[in-house]
């Protein structure tokens, strides 16, 4: 077997118990789904079969298996996620069948309604993916690194990591910030649901309808800001953002010092010395001429004098 | 608008129904008339524009730094002998006071024979991020009063501030209240315990010392980012909703765009200035209570005993009306006025209604203590009273009822335009 050979079957390896790990995550979950929706069923007693039929979380299994069926082939490196470019259309349209079909039972599967709003629906899929990635991928890019060059490591691994976070915050911040847009539609439907079976007729001038939904979607949007729901995922954006521009700026740094390039840090040291510096000059200019804050009272009392002859 | 009002209040039940064989028919309808309206469109938009903004002409007199100190050219005899300096504030641009040709409060002021300087902040860069507002005022705003008082052989001037320009000008006011004559603020945040705004209660989640490490200085883009968030609807639906239903009108789309210029023009925030702001005003509001201290000094509100007039905007979502009414209840001055008009935060420079009430009214009222001879006519009709004396008293309250023995503190509230 060659060295290539040898790699790939390690990477081979790797996937394949990263596929078994996630495959347990989600048939944890699953279980989970089963007892929340199920209370009065113990794992493994009662009609548990009926249980698993009718758990909407089960096609979502299935499609997660699917797809790592599809990407991995079992394990087979060979036909596995790093060669099968070609075959790998082919593979996402297999996956994305049952996938389909879970879609369909989406709030059911979601055990909450037929009224979830799809900001919710949406804002728990980033959470699940979320968690997935702090559970399975944040603690890799976390790892203790170890070497000459373990500090250049750690902060590309923290910069991806915070980049990440990051993109999960903002994903869910807009989903959030859709809300009140999804609210007034909703709102808007039923009355209008209402009006065909009053009348089976349909609005009169849609610009007038136009001007009503905006002035909703402002109503809802004015309260939706000021709630402490918006002001706290504000605050998690914010935050997240910060910690991505500083281990990014952290990783830039790092890149730039082989090059004659000047860092932010660099510049900010000269700026920091510029401006007290320039303080300096000023005060000492002020003082020289006798204009400073403390010299005001002089220059003050000999200006009307001037004033007069002017009016003179 | 009365349909829009009837609609709110009654919902969509008031609306009247329509047979559903007439759609077909008002589609077709509503999409030839589209049609013709993107024709013209297409001409307006791929012909000649005038999208200029800030067309008055003026000269730079004065540079420090990136700031620079503008004098707009006179456009008649001068009739007042005090000149007016403008502080804008570091948000957006001084642009917006001389936005257009009839839209202009730079115009006005000058038709009006006012002197007129007008700071210009610049847009400041990553150089910029340890100056405070201490540099601002007691730098960059002083060495220009210095500097006109020098030029006009004056001991005082009168200072205008706009929006935190404003809020500096007040400070400055407190710290340097021998070189301001008369002080005029316009929607001026000075009070900022309030849950009126969404800036204010924002501010609570906002922590400037990881926004600045993240940025260097607050960018302009994600503070308008957040002005635009504070009514998505309007902002950021309607207005290019509007903006469509009007695309076919050449004066319409030269002010939209000339609009347009001004909003996204957004100076970053130097980055010191911008963490005192926040958490010196935002989370303390220690300017109202007279706690501030710029570069050691304490700036007490009850050394501001120059006449003052406090505008601001009953609409206004930014600085709302209870962030500026509790100045002239706190300064030092017996010439106190409030005036609350019925617009927005930018409409009060820019709409066409407020162009007949506001800067004129400003003019007037500095008309009133000006101490030239050469005063002689009203301005923008307003009626012209006699210049009250300091300590004088006034004979009118909110009311307009008789009320003698009140020093003079007025508050008024304009009618609706």
């Amino acid at each position: 077997m060659s060295q290539e050979e040898k790699d790939a079957g390690n990477t081979g390896d790797f996937l394949s118990e990263w596929m078994k790990a996630t495959s347990g995550l989600w048939e944890s979950t699953l279980k989970m789904a089963t007892y929340n929706r199920y209370p009065d069923d113990t794992a493994g007693g009662g009609e548990k079969g009926a249980v698993e039929d009718e758990n909407p979380w089960k096609s979502f299994y299935e499609f997660w298996q699917a797809l790592s069926t599809a990407i991995h082939r079992g394990g087979d490196t060979d036909q596995g996620v790093l060669h099968p470019v070609t075959d790998l259309p082919l593979a996402v349209m297999q996956a994305l069948q049952p996938l389909l079909a879970a879609h369909l039972r989406f709030p059911e599967l979601l055990g909450t309604g037929e009224t979830e709003q799809m900001t919710d629906i949406a804002r728990k899929m980033n959470k699940v993916f979320s968690e997935l990635y702090i559970k399975e991928f944040k603690r890799i890019l976390n790892m203790p690194q170890l070497g000459l060059t373990r500090y250049y490591q750690e902060h590309a691994g923290r910069a991806l990591d915070k980049f990440s976070e990051f993109q999960f915050t903002l994903v869910d911040f807009i989903q959030l910030l859709y809300q009140p847009m999804e609210s007034t539609l909703r709102s808007l439907q039923e009355e209008i649901k209402n009006i065909n079976e009053r009348g089976q007729e349909v609005l009169d001038d849609s610009k007038e309808f136009y001007r009503l939904w905006v002035n909703r979607l402002e109503e809802n949007y004015l309260t939706f800001l000021r709630s402490p729901e918006y002001g706290e995922a504000m605050r998690k954006t914010l935050q997240a953002l910060h910690d991505y521009r500083v281990t990014k700026e952290q990783l830039l740094m790092d890149l730039l010092q082989d090059l004659p390039v000047p860092t932010n840090r660099d510049m900010d040291g000269v700026y920091k010395d510029l401006y007290i510096l320039k303080k300096r000059v000023k005060e000492l200019e002020k003082k020289h001429k006798g204009k400073g804050y403390e010299g005001r009272e002089e220059s003050r009392l000999e200006r009307p004098e001037r004033t007069k002859t002017d009016a003179q | 608008m009365k349909e829009e009002k009837s609609l709110d209040s009654k919902g969509l039940s008031a609306l009247k129904p329509m047979p559903s064989d007439l759609i077909l028919a008002k589609i077709v309808g509503d999409t030839a008339q589209w049609f013709k309206r993107m024709r013209t469109a297409r001409d307006v938009l791929l012909g000649p524009l005038d999208t200029t903004i800030a067309p008055t002409p003026y000269d730079v007199i004065y540079e420090e730094d990136r700031v620079k100190l503008k004098h707009y050219r006179p456009v008649t005899e001068r009739k007042f002998r005090t000149p007016l300096l403008v502080c804008y504030a570091m948000v957006n641009r001084e642009t917006m006071l001389d936005l257009q040709p009839g839209r202009s409060v730079v115009q006005t002021f000058l038709d009006s024979g006012i002197e007129l300087y007008m700071i210009d902040w610049g847009y400041p860069t990553r150089k910029d991020r340890f100056l405070t507002i201490g540099d601002h005022v007691n730098g960059y705003m002083n060495n220009i009063v210095d500097f006109i008082l020098e030029r006009e052989k004056l001991t005082s001037l009168n200072l205008m501030g706009i929006c935190q320009g404003g809020t500096f000008c007040v400070m400055y006011a407190a710290l340097y209240p021998e070189k301001i004559k008369n002080l005029v603020t316009t929607v001026t945040p000075t009070n900022f315990d309030t849950d009126q705004g969404l800036l204010n209660i924002w501010a609570k989640y906002i922590d400037p010392d990881r926004l600045i490490d993240a940025y260097g200085n607050m960018p302009g883009d994600i503070m308008n980012l957040g002005f635009l968030l504070l009514n998505p609807a309007r902002l950021i639906i309607d207005k290019y909703v509007g903006f469509i239903e009007n695309i076919d009108k050449r004066d319409f789309v030269e002010n939209f765009v000339r609009m347009e210029k001004w909003i996204f023009d957004s100076p970053d925030f130097p980055a010191e200035a911008f963490r005192e702001f926040i958490k010196d005003l935002y989370h303390n509001n220690l300017l109202i209570q007279n706690k501030m201290i710029l570069d050691g000094k304490k700036v007490d509100l009850k050394r501001i005993t120059m006449p003052l007039l406090n505008i601001y905007a009953k609409l206004d979502h930014l600085v709302p009306p209870e962030c500026c009414d509790k100045l002239t209840e706190v300064v030092g001055s017996t010439d106190t006025e409030d005036v609350c008009l019925e617009t927005g935060h930018i409409g009060i420079y820019v709409s066409s209604k407020t162009q007949k009430e506001f800067a004129p009214r400003i003019v007037g009222w500095l008309e009133e203590r000006d101490d030239s001879e050469s005063v002689t006519k009203s301005v923008g009709g307003i009626k012209k009273k006699k210049a009250p004396q300091p300590g004088g008293k006034d004979k009118h309250n909110l009311k307009g009822e008789a009320n003698v023995g009140v020093t003079m503190r007025k508050r008024t509230e304009e009618e609706p335009l």
